[in-house]
Protein backbone atom coordinates (compact mmCIF):
# COMPACT_ATOMS: atom_id res chain seq x y z
CA UNK A 1 0.00 0.00 0.00
CA UNK A 2 0.97 3.49 -1.02
CA UNK A 3 1.97 6.47 1.91
CA UNK A 4 0.17 8.48 -1.38
CA UNK A 5 -3.47 8.67 -1.17
CA UNK A 6 -4.53 9.82 -4.51
CA UNK A 7 -8.44 9.78 -2.99
CA UNK A 8 -6.65 11.93 -0.17
CA UNK A 9 -5.05 14.52 -2.78
CA UNK A 10 -8.27 14.88 -4.30
CA UNK A 11 -10.29 16.06 -1.81
CA UNK A 12 -7.92 18.40 -0.57
CA UNK A 13 -7.25 20.22 -3.99
CA UNK A 14 -10.68 19.20 -6.00
CA UNK A 15 -14.52 20.13 -5.20
CA UNK A 16 -15.03 16.73 -7.32
CA UNK A 17 -17.04 13.99 -5.83
CA UNK A 18 -14.65 11.66 -4.46
CA UNK A 19 -17.05 10.41 -1.42
CA UNK A 20 -19.28 8.62 -3.97
CA UNK A 21 -16.72 7.78 -6.39
CA UNK A 22 -15.91 4.35 -7.30
CA UNK A 23 -12.39 2.93 -8.32
CA UNK A 24 -13.93 2.70 -12.03
CA UNK A 25 -14.50 6.46 -12.18
CA UNK A 26 -12.05 8.50 -14.22
CA UNK A 27 -10.91 11.80 -12.96
CA UNK A 28 -13.36 13.62 -15.09
CA UNK A 29 -16.24 11.67 -14.55
CA UNK A 30 -16.33 12.48 -11.38
CA UNK A 31 -16.45 16.43 -11.80
CA UNK A 32 -12.44 17.25 -11.60
CA UNK A 33 -11.50 20.07 -13.95
CA UNK A 34 -8.55 20.00 -16.39
CA UNK A 35 -7.07 22.31 -14.24
CA UNK A 36 -7.28 20.35 -11.05
CA UNK A 37 -6.29 17.01 -12.42
CA UNK A 38 -3.28 19.07 -13.58
CA UNK A 39 -3.07 20.04 -10.07
CA UNK A 40 -3.89 16.81 -8.69
CA UNK A 41 -0.85 14.88 -10.75
CA UNK A 42 1.32 18.07 -10.05
CA UNK A 43 0.96 17.02 -6.00
CA UNK A 44 1.05 13.48 -6.59
CA UNK A 45 4.65 13.66 -8.34
CA UNK A 46 5.93 15.87 -5.74
CA UNK A 47 4.79 13.19 -3.11
CA UNK A 48 6.15 11.03 -5.15
CA UNK A 49 9.40 12.50 -5.76
CA UNK A 50 9.40 12.14 -9.46
CA UNK A 51 8.11 12.40 -12.71
CA UNK A 52 5.54 9.99 -14.06
CA UNK A 53 6.31 9.15 -17.64
CA UNK A 54 3.49 9.72 -20.27
CA UNK A 55 4.09 6.04 -21.37
CA UNK A 56 2.41 5.06 -17.33
CA UNK A 57 0.14 8.01 -17.71
CA UNK A 58 -1.54 6.68 -20.95
CA UNK A 59 -2.10 3.28 -19.49
CA UNK A 60 -4.08 5.19 -16.58
CA UNK A 61 -7.95 5.61 -16.59
CA UNK A 62 -9.88 5.17 -13.71
CA UNK A 63 -8.93 5.94 -9.97
CA UNK A 64 -8.21 2.66 -9.01
CA UNK A 65 -5.93 2.19 -11.86
CA UNK A 66 -4.03 5.36 -10.72
CA UNK A 67 -4.08 4.08 -7.28
CA UNK A 68 -2.79 0.43 -7.94
CA UNK A 69 0.06 2.26 -9.88
CA UNK A 70 0.99 4.31 -7.09
CA UNK A 71 0.76 1.44 -4.74
CA UNK A 72 3.76 -0.67 -7.12
CA UNK A 73 5.48 2.36 -7.19
CA UNK A 74 6.42 2.90 -4.30
CA UNK B 1 6.85 39.22 -50.93
CA UNK B 2 3.33 40.42 -50.04
CA UNK B 3 0.97 37.70 -49.57
CA UNK B 4 -2.90 38.05 -49.28
CA UNK B 5 -4.81 36.87 -46.78
CA UNK B 6 -8.34 37.16 -47.87
CA UNK B 7 -7.97 40.50 -48.35
CA UNK B 8 -5.12 41.05 -45.78
CA UNK B 9 -1.35 40.89 -46.76
CA UNK B 10 1.12 39.00 -44.71
CA UNK B 11 2.76 42.63 -44.45
CA UNK B 12 0.09 43.91 -42.55
CA UNK B 13 -0.23 40.74 -40.48
CA UNK B 14 3.67 40.99 -39.17
CA UNK B 15 3.39 44.19 -37.14
CA UNK B 16 6.18 44.95 -34.64
CA UNK B 17 5.47 43.41 -31.10
CA UNK B 18 8.73 42.57 -29.57
CA UNK B 19 8.55 43.95 -26.31
CA UNK B 20 9.05 42.73 -22.77
CA UNK B 21 5.56 43.58 -21.41
CA UNK B 22 2.75 41.48 -20.19
CA UNK B 23 0.59 41.83 -23.35
CA UNK B 24 -3.20 41.71 -21.83
CA UNK B 25 -6.30 41.06 -23.35
CA UNK B 26 -8.17 43.71 -24.97
CA UNK B 27 -11.02 45.32 -23.19
CA UNK B 28 -13.89 43.61 -25.33
CA UNK B 29 -12.40 40.50 -24.34
CA UNK B 30 -12.28 41.50 -20.54
CA UNK B 31 -15.74 42.65 -20.18
CA UNK B 32 -17.19 39.45 -21.48
CA UNK B 33 -14.26 37.45 -19.32
CA UNK B 34 -14.45 35.17 -15.99
CA UNK B 35 -13.36 37.06 -12.74
CA UNK B 36 -11.16 35.81 -10.17
CA UNK B 37 -11.03 36.90 -6.56
CA UNK B 38 -7.49 37.68 -5.14
CA UNK B 39 -7.07 34.48 -3.37
CA UNK B 40 -8.70 32.51 -6.26
CA UNK B 41 -6.17 34.73 -8.42
CA UNK B 42 -3.09 33.65 -6.25
CA UNK B 43 -4.05 29.76 -6.30
CA UNK B 44 -4.02 30.10 -9.99
CA UNK B 45 -0.83 31.75 -10.32
CA UNK B 46 0.77 29.64 -7.62
CA UNK B 47 1.57 32.36 -5.18
CA UNK B 48 0.58 33.51 -1.77
CA UNK B 49 -1.92 36.23 -1.80
CA UNK B 50 0.74 38.99 -0.24
CA UNK B 51 2.96 38.48 -3.50
CA UNK B 52 0.22 39.01 -5.56
CA UNK B 53 -1.47 42.34 -4.01
CA UNK B 54 1.91 43.75 -2.69
CA UNK B 55 4.15 43.39 -5.36
CA UNK B 56 2.99 41.70 -9.01
CA UNK B 57 -0.30 43.76 -9.30
CA UNK B 58 2.06 47.11 -8.81
CA UNK B 59 5.43 45.21 -11.04
CA UNK B 60 3.59 44.07 -13.48
CA UNK B 61 0.31 46.37 -14.10
CA UNK B 62 -2.39 43.64 -13.66
CA UNK B 63 -5.77 44.98 -14.78
CA UNK B 64 -8.33 44.90 -11.98
CA UNK B 65 -11.82 44.85 -13.49
CA UNK B 66 -14.40 46.42 -12.50
CA UNK B 67 -16.21 43.37 -11.16
CA UNK B 68 -13.55 43.53 -7.78
CA UNK B 69 -11.47 40.72 -9.46
CA UNK B 70 -8.59 39.76 -11.91
CA UNK B 71 -10.12 38.54 -15.16
CA UNK B 72 -9.35 34.85 -15.63
CA UNK B 73 -6.92 35.44 -19.12
CA UNK B 74 -5.24 38.60 -17.90
CA UNK B 75 -3.82 35.93 -15.19
CA UNK B 76 -3.25 33.35 -17.48
CA UNK B 77 -1.74 36.26 -20.10
CA UNK B 78 0.92 37.11 -16.85
CA UNK B 79 1.51 33.81 -16.13
CA UNK B 80 2.51 32.72 -19.65
CA UNK B 81 4.21 35.63 -20.50
CA UNK B 82 6.44 35.36 -17.56
CA UNK B 83 6.54 32.20 -17.43
CA UNK B 84 5.23 31.61 -13.83
CA UNK B 85 6.57 27.82 -13.07
CA UNK B 86 4.09 26.63 -10.18
CA UNK B 87 0.66 28.59 -12.37
CA UNK B 88 -1.65 26.78 -13.72
CA UNK B 89 -1.07 27.66 -17.25
CA UNK B 90 2.45 26.98 -17.11
CA UNK B 91 1.95 23.36 -14.97
CA UNK B 92 -0.66 22.35 -17.66
CA UNK B 93 1.09 23.48 -20.33
CA UNK B 94 3.47 20.99 -19.15
CA UNK B 95 1.15 18.51 -18.37
CA UNK B 96 -0.22 18.43 -21.63
CA UNK B 97 2.91 18.34 -23.78
CA UNK B 98 4.39 15.70 -21.86
CA UNK B 99 2.62 13.24 -24.44
CA UNK B 100 5.53 14.40 -27.21
CA UNK B 101 8.49 13.33 -24.94
CA UNK B 102 8.77 10.32 -26.84
CA UNK B 103 11.03 8.88 -29.37
CA UNK B 104 9.62 9.44 -33.14
CA UNK B 105 9.21 5.28 -33.84
CA UNK B 106 7.00 5.40 -30.43
CA UNK B 107 4.88 8.47 -31.09
CA UNK B 108 4.28 7.19 -34.41
CA UNK B 109 3.54 3.44 -34.12
CA UNK B 110 -0.31 2.13 -34.11
CA UNK B 111 -2.20 2.18 -30.75
CA UNK B 112 -5.38 0.75 -29.59
CA UNK B 113 -7.10 2.79 -26.87
CA UNK B 114 -10.12 2.23 -24.81
CA UNK B 115 -12.23 5.03 -24.42
CA UNK B 116 -15.32 6.20 -22.11
CA UNK B 117 -16.93 9.32 -23.28
CA UNK B 118 -20.21 10.66 -21.54
CA UNK B 119 -22.15 13.99 -22.41
CA UNK B 120 -24.33 15.45 -20.67
CA UNK B 121 -27.73 17.40 -22.95
CA UNK B 122 -29.42 18.73 -20.02
CA UNK B 123 -28.33 22.60 -20.66
CA UNK B 124 -29.24 22.23 -24.32
CA UNK B 125 -32.71 22.45 -23.75
CA UNK B 126 -33.71 21.07 -27.06
CA UNK B 127 -34.19 17.61 -28.63
CA UNK B 128 -32.22 15.76 -31.22
CA UNK B 129 -29.41 12.66 -31.88
CA UNK B 130 -26.19 12.73 -29.68
CA UNK B 131 -23.81 11.80 -32.29
CA UNK B 132 -20.34 10.59 -31.17
CA UNK B 133 -18.27 11.97 -34.32
CA UNK B 134 -15.37 10.21 -36.59
CA UNK B 135 -12.31 11.21 -35.96
CA UNK B 136 -10.29 12.02 -39.54
CA UNK B 137 -7.19 9.86 -39.08
CA UNK B 138 -8.57 6.99 -36.83
CA UNK B 139 -10.39 4.45 -36.61
CA UNK B 140 -13.11 3.90 -34.02
CA UNK B 141 -15.05 0.63 -32.95
CA UNK B 142 -18.52 1.13 -30.46
CA UNK B 143 -19.38 -1.34 -27.95
CA UNK B 144 -21.90 -2.15 -27.57
CA UNK B 145 -22.68 -1.51 -31.55
CA UNK B 146 -24.45 1.81 -32.01
CA UNK B 147 -25.90 3.13 -35.49
CA UNK B 148 -24.38 5.46 -37.46
CA UNK B 149 -25.50 8.29 -38.11
CA UNK B 150 -27.09 9.02 -41.67
CA UNK B 151 -24.39 11.21 -43.19
CA UNK B 152 -21.98 8.14 -41.73
CA UNK B 153 -20.41 10.76 -39.85
CA UNK B 154 -20.39 8.91 -36.54
CA UNK B 155 -22.75 7.13 -34.07
CA UNK B 156 -26.06 7.75 -32.89
CA UNK B 157 -26.46 6.59 -29.31
CA UNK B 158 -28.41 7.44 -25.87
CA UNK B 159 -31.49 9.09 -26.14
CA UNK B 160 -31.96 10.24 -22.75
CA UNK B 161 -30.30 13.84 -21.47
CA UNK B 162 -26.85 12.17 -20.27
CA UNK B 163 -25.76 9.11 -22.00
CA UNK B 164 -22.51 7.08 -22.06
CA UNK B 165 -20.49 4.86 -24.52
CA UNK B 166 -17.22 3.32 -24.46
CA UNK B 167 -15.34 1.31 -27.46
CA UNK B 168 -11.90 1.48 -28.79
CA UNK B 169 -9.93 4.11 -31.02
CA UNK B 170 -6.99 3.03 -33.14
CA UNK B 171 -4.75 5.17 -34.06
CA UNK B 172 -1.32 5.66 -36.02
CA UNK B 173 1.18 8.39 -36.44
CA UNK B 174 3.12 9.58 -39.31
CA UNK B 175 6.41 11.28 -39.82
CA UNK B 176 6.98 14.76 -40.14
CA UNK B 177 7.26 16.83 -43.74
CA UNK B 178 5.59 18.40 -46.47
CA UNK B 179 5.78 17.71 -50.40
CA UNK B 180 4.75 21.37 -50.76
CA UNK B 181 7.27 23.72 -49.96
CA UNK B 182 4.98 26.42 -49.86
CA UNK B 183 3.25 24.63 -46.95
CA UNK B 184 7.00 24.84 -45.30
CA UNK B 185 7.58 28.79 -46.20
CA UNK B 186 4.24 29.23 -44.20
CA UNK B 187 5.36 27.05 -41.60
CA UNK B 188 8.27 29.05 -40.64
CA UNK B 189 7.03 31.85 -41.26
CA UNK B 190 4.37 30.79 -38.43
CA UNK B 191 7.58 29.83 -36.31
CA UNK B 192 9.12 32.95 -36.70
CA UNK B 193 6.35 35.16 -35.92
CA UNK B 194 6.76 33.63 -32.49
CA UNK B 195 10.51 33.17 -32.45
CA UNK B 196 10.74 36.87 -33.08
CA UNK B 197 8.28 37.95 -30.28
CA UNK B 198 5.83 39.55 -32.90
CA UNK B 199 3.30 36.85 -31.41
CA UNK B 200 3.19 35.23 -28.16
CA UNK B 201 1.33 32.04 -26.63
CA UNK B 202 -1.66 32.88 -24.41
CA UNK B 203 -4.81 31.79 -23.52
CA UNK B 204 -7.07 33.80 -25.66
CA UNK B 205 -11.77 33.47 -24.50
CA UNK B 206 -14.17 32.90 -27.20
CA UNK B 207 -14.11 36.56 -28.11
CA UNK B 208 -10.68 36.99 -28.78
CA UNK B 209 -10.47 33.78 -30.93
CA UNK B 210 -14.00 35.05 -32.92
CA UNK B 211 -11.71 38.05 -33.49
CA UNK B 212 -8.61 35.83 -34.57
CA UNK B 213 -7.43 38.29 -36.91
CA UNK B 214 -7.09 41.16 -34.33
CA UNK B 215 -6.29 38.71 -31.64
CA UNK B 216 -3.42 37.99 -33.84
CA UNK B 217 -2.08 41.35 -34.70
CA UNK B 218 -2.29 42.31 -31.03
CA UNK B 219 0.61 40.12 -30.39
CA UNK B 220 -1.25 37.34 -28.64
CA UNK B 221 -2.20 34.08 -30.21
CA UNK B 222 -3.63 30.30 -28.60
CA UNK B 223 -4.21 27.19 -31.02
CA UNK B 224 -7.29 28.45 -32.28
CA UNK B 225 -5.94 31.75 -33.03
CA UNK B 226 -2.95 29.82 -34.64
CA UNK B 227 -5.21 27.35 -36.45
CA UNK B 228 -7.87 29.80 -37.89
CA UNK B 229 -4.99 31.92 -38.75
CA UNK B 230 -2.99 28.55 -40.54
CA UNK B 231 -6.00 28.04 -42.26
CA UNK B 232 -6.56 31.60 -43.98
CA UNK B 233 -2.83 32.12 -45.19
CA UNK B 234 -2.40 28.16 -46.58
CA UNK B 235 -6.36 28.96 -48.23
CA UNK B 236 -4.38 32.33 -50.07
CA UNK B 237 -1.63 30.51 -51.38
CA UNK B 238 -3.86 28.03 -53.05
CA UNK B 239 -3.37 24.91 -50.57
CA UNK B 240 -6.49 23.43 -49.43
CA UNK B 241 -6.62 23.61 -45.58
CA UNK B 242 -9.11 22.60 -42.78
CA UNK B 243 -9.44 22.81 -39.33
CA UNK B 244 -8.89 19.86 -36.42
CA UNK B 245 -9.62 19.40 -33.07
CA UNK B 246 -8.34 16.67 -30.94
CA UNK B 247 -7.56 15.69 -27.41
CA UNK B 248 -4.68 14.49 -26.21
CA UNK B 249 -5.45 10.20 -24.81
CA UNK B 250 -4.85 9.98 -21.89
CA UNK B 251 -5.21 10.88 -18.32
CA UNK B 252 -4.98 14.62 -18.79
CA UNK B 253 -7.51 14.64 -21.66
CA UNK B 254 -6.24 17.74 -22.63
CA UNK B 255 -8.05 19.29 -26.26
CA UNK B 256 -5.94 21.16 -28.90
CA UNK B 257 -6.98 22.85 -32.36
CA UNK B 258 -4.80 22.75 -35.03
CA UNK B 259 -4.64 22.91 -39.16
CA UNK B 260 -4.26 20.45 -42.03
CA UNK B 261 -2.73 21.15 -44.71
CA UNK B 262 -3.49 18.80 -48.18
CA UNK B 263 -0.31 18.27 -49.51
CA UNK B 264 0.97 17.75 -53.10
CA UNK B 265 -0.14 13.71 -52.89
CA UNK B 266 -3.37 14.84 -51.45
CA UNK B 267 -2.86 13.28 -48.25
CA UNK B 268 -3.37 15.94 -45.24
CA UNK B 269 -0.70 16.73 -43.12
CA UNK B 270 -0.73 18.08 -39.80
CA UNK B 271 0.45 22.11 -39.68
CA UNK B 272 0.98 22.50 -36.35
CA UNK B 273 3.88 25.19 -35.28
CA UNK B 274 2.22 25.55 -32.06
CA UNK B 275 3.49 22.27 -30.45
CA UNK B 276 6.32 22.60 -32.07
CA UNK B 277 7.15 26.23 -29.82
CA UNK B 278 5.88 24.31 -26.36
CA UNK B 279 8.57 21.88 -27.52
CA UNK B 280 11.37 24.70 -27.32
CA UNK B 281 9.51 26.23 -24.53
CA UNK B 282 9.74 23.38 -22.22
CA UNK B 283 13.08 21.37 -23.19
CA UNK B 284 14.84 24.14 -25.03
CA UNK B 285 15.67 24.92 -28.95
CA UNK B 286 17.61 21.97 -29.41
CA UNK B 287 15.01 19.43 -28.55
CA UNK B 288 14.07 16.71 -30.62
CA UNK B 289 10.67 16.05 -30.18
CA UNK B 290 8.66 19.36 -32.12
CA UNK B 291 9.82 18.80 -35.50
CA UNK B 292 7.07 16.10 -35.55
CA UNK B 293 4.45 18.52 -35.71
CA UNK B 294 5.70 19.91 -39.20
CA UNK B 295 3.71 17.61 -41.11
CA UNK B 296 3.82 14.47 -39.01
CA UNK B 297 1.43 12.67 -36.84
CA UNK B 298 1.22 12.14 -33.31
CA UNK B 299 -0.74 8.58 -32.39
CA UNK B 300 -2.04 9.93 -28.78
CA UNK B 301 -3.81 13.19 -30.58
CA UNK B 302 -6.20 11.93 -33.35
CA UNK B 303 -8.15 14.78 -34.61
CA UNK B 304 -11.64 15.45 -35.71
CA UNK B 305 -13.34 17.60 -38.52
CA UNK B 306 -13.76 21.30 -37.52
CA UNK B 307 -13.56 22.95 -33.88
CA UNK B 308 -16.88 21.27 -32.88
CA UNK B 309 -16.99 19.16 -30.25
CA UNK B 310 -16.10 14.91 -30.13
CA UNK B 311 -19.64 14.37 -28.59
CA UNK B 312 -22.45 16.56 -30.35
CA UNK B 313 -26.17 16.93 -30.73
CA UNK B 314 -27.22 16.78 -33.70
CA UNK B 315 -30.77 18.43 -35.18
CA UNK B 316 -31.55 18.74 -38.52
CA UNK B 317 -28.27 20.48 -39.91
CA UNK B 318 -27.00 22.29 -37.29
CA UNK B 319 -24.16 20.24 -34.91
CA UNK B 320 -24.66 21.97 -30.93
CA UNK B 321 -21.74 21.37 -28.43
CA UNK B 322 -21.81 19.42 -25.66
CA UNK B 323 -19.29 19.31 -23.07
CA UNK B 324 -18.13 15.55 -22.97
CA UNK B 325 -16.31 13.97 -20.39
CA UNK B 326 -13.91 11.54 -21.81
CA UNK B 327 -11.18 9.79 -20.83
CA UNK B 328 -8.84 6.97 -23.07
CA UNK B 329 -6.44 4.58 -21.66
CA UNK B 330 -3.57 3.14 -24.09
CA UNK B 331 -3.94 -0.63 -24.46
CA UNK B 332 -1.09 -1.37 -26.57
CA UNK B 333 1.77 -2.20 -24.48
Amino acid sequence: MSSVSLRSIISRISNADIANASDENTLAEIGATSSEIVAIMVRVEEELGFHIDYSVISGLQTIGDFQRYLDEAE
Amino acid sequence: MIHVVKGISLSILAKSKASTSVRYQSKDERIRDTVLNTPEAARFLGVHEDELVDDLVARFGIPVTDRSGFAYHDLSSLALDTCMKQSVPELGLQMMMRFAQQAEDVLTAPQTWSFKAKAETEALDCEGDLLLRQPSHAIVTVDPPASRSDTHDGWIFGDGKASEISGTIETTGSAPGFINAEIDRLYDWTLNEFRNDQVRFQWVNEAGRQAYLRTWNSGRADCVVVARIARSQLHSQGVDSRIQSGRILGLLDAQHVWAEAKDLDGRWRRFDPLLELNCSRIWGESNKFGSLFRGGEPNALPGWPGEHSTVVLSVGNRLLDTVPTISARRLTR
